[in-house]
């Protein structure tokens, strides 16, 4: 997915809300530790975005902080996480999903 | 009371100036004096609230790799600062430039020597010299050829740094002072920025700010220090509320860690009121310290040509020095809600549920 640096924010913002909109308290400890660190890195993503004055905020995204490159694996086990859970679940889930699938789709 | 006292006494005794006259009244000395110190003032706190910035940045740090930790996760360990180490050094240049043309001004009102002073500002004008638009934060507001604009008139400041040899004469520096000392303010108006958009245009281009007209009519998109330290606030929120949840799922009794996390969660929701009221305040303050100036270049014109200067500008002045007390009372506000919650967060830090002892992962992550 193209995006320029403008769009990318905008997206990682409603990454971020769809993560912290999702009810944890059925989640166990390691999807949730995954959670965590993935929260962390598109804040870290954020941060630097908003932190940075671009010459052209037009131009092509690509992620600029290896917090955000590299949580692809835990972005991705918590995607297969709830893959795999009974049909319930994954709609317990359906922020997690929602705000995993705008992450990913940024790293694409 | 006392002080609408002195400036009508002021008043009164400006009107007696020549164009020839040496500015040597108290109660003018005491005027530039009182400017001089509200500028320095309010660039400490300026200053302060980078570096405040940094502090919630590490708060939220640390607490999510503490809760990473608890649930048995592997969190990266680097802590990332929000700022290099050149826009810092960027931000601190203008601001110490602007301190010391306000101290220059009370060393000229005052009739002080300003060799010392002048060794300062040159310093301060060569790192002006260094700034470029990249190193603040104004793309959400501005196009880049604007900023850019904006961070070359304000290098041109230098070029004021020569009157105090050439000229000790207050009204030739305020004159020339007073248009720098605006687009710095602009600058500093920016980069703190704003959190939501405050024009229509904000999704597709950026708002029509003319930088020449009176800064209350400056509109902003969300960015800027404002929206980082919100983003800041929100992240360690809510990692305190994801902990809550995960507490609240626990079969054992943890009620000690429970009233930990929510003692938390409402403190850093309050320093975070506190903080963007105090980021807000700043930027009122800014537009009072440029209608201040403003008022300031008016009485010494004023003075010059025999003139009373008008009472409405007078107030101006006073409206500086009550935003800048009020500001001061909210930094202080603050700076005792980030201690407190520094201080609570040491005691945190032994807080461990006997339930978190788990798998790490890669492990079977199932309950």
């Amino acid at each position: 997915m193209t995006n320029n640096y403008k769009d990318a924010l905008a997206g990682l913002e409603k990454a971020q809300a769809a993560l912290n909109a999702q009810d944890v308290s059925q989640l166990p400890p390691v999807p949730l530790a995954n959670l965590e660190r993935s929260k962390a890195a598109v804040y870290s993503e954020i941060q630097a975005l908003q932190a940075k004055q671009f010459a052209n905020l037009n131009k092509d995204y690509a992620a600029i902080t290896n917090d955000f490159r590299n949580c692809k694996s835990e972005l991705t086990d918590l995607s297969n996480w709830v893959s795999a859970r009974e049909a319930r679940d994954r709609a317990i889930f359906s922020m997690l999903t929602k705000g995993v699938s705008i992450a990913l789709s940024l790293l694409m | 009371m006392q002080r609408l006292l002195q400036i009508f006494v002021l008043i009164g005794s400006l009107s007696g100036f020549s164009a020839c006259s040496v500015i040597d009244d108290t109660l003018l000395t005491e005027e530039v004096g009182d400017f001089s110190r509200g500028v320095i003032a309010l660039s400490a706190v300026i200053t302060k609230e980078f570096a405040l910035a940094e502090e919630v940045n590490t708060l939220g740090f640390t607490d999510n790799l503490q809760f990473q930790l608890e649930l048995g996760g592997n969190p990266d360990t680097n802590l990332k600062s929000l700022f290099s180490a050149s826009d810092t050094a960027a931000r601190l240049s203008l601001l110490t430039a602007l301190s010391g043309y306000a101290e220059t001004l009370a060393a000229v009102v005052s009739g002080r020597s300003l060799s010392s002073e002048y060794s300062k500002l040159v310093g301060a004008a060569e790192n002006l010299k260094q700034l470029s638009s990249g190193n603040f934060n104004l793309a959400h507001s501005l196009s880049f050829l604007d900023s850019n604009e904006l961070v070359n008139d304000i290098s041109l400041f230098d070029k004021l740094f020569i009157l105090p040899e050439r000229d000790e004469k207050l009204l030739p520096i305020v004159e020339k002072g007073g248009t720098a000392l605006k687009k710095m303010a602009i600058l500093l108006y920016f980069d703190i920025g704003a959190l939501s958009d405050q024009s229509g245009k904000c999704g597709y281009t950026y708002p029509k700010n003319d930088l020449d007209t009176n800064m209350s009519s400056l509109r902003l998109c969300k960015g800027g220090l404002r929206s980082i330290v919100s983003s800041a606030i929100s992240f360690d929120t809510n990692i305190w509320k994801d902990k809550l949840a995960y507490l609240k799922a626990q079969d054992n009794d943890n009620s000690d860690a429970r009233s930990t996390a929510i003692e938390r969660l409402v403190s850093i929701q309050k320093l975070g009121q506190s903080l963007d009221q105090l980021l807000s305040e700043t930027q009122t303050t800014l537009i009072a310290m440029v209608a201040a100036h403003e008022t300031l270049e008016t009485t010494l014109k004023d003075a010059e040509q025999s003139s009373g200067p008008p009472t409405i500008a007078i107030s101006k002045s006073i409206l500086f020095h009550e935003k800048l007390r009020g500001l001061l009372e909210t930094a202080a506000t603050v700076k005792s809600a980030l201690s407190a919650l520094s201080d609570s967060a040491a005691a945190t830090q032994n807080f461990q549920s006997s339930a978190l002892t788990q798998p790490s992962i890669g492990e079977s992550d199932d309950k």
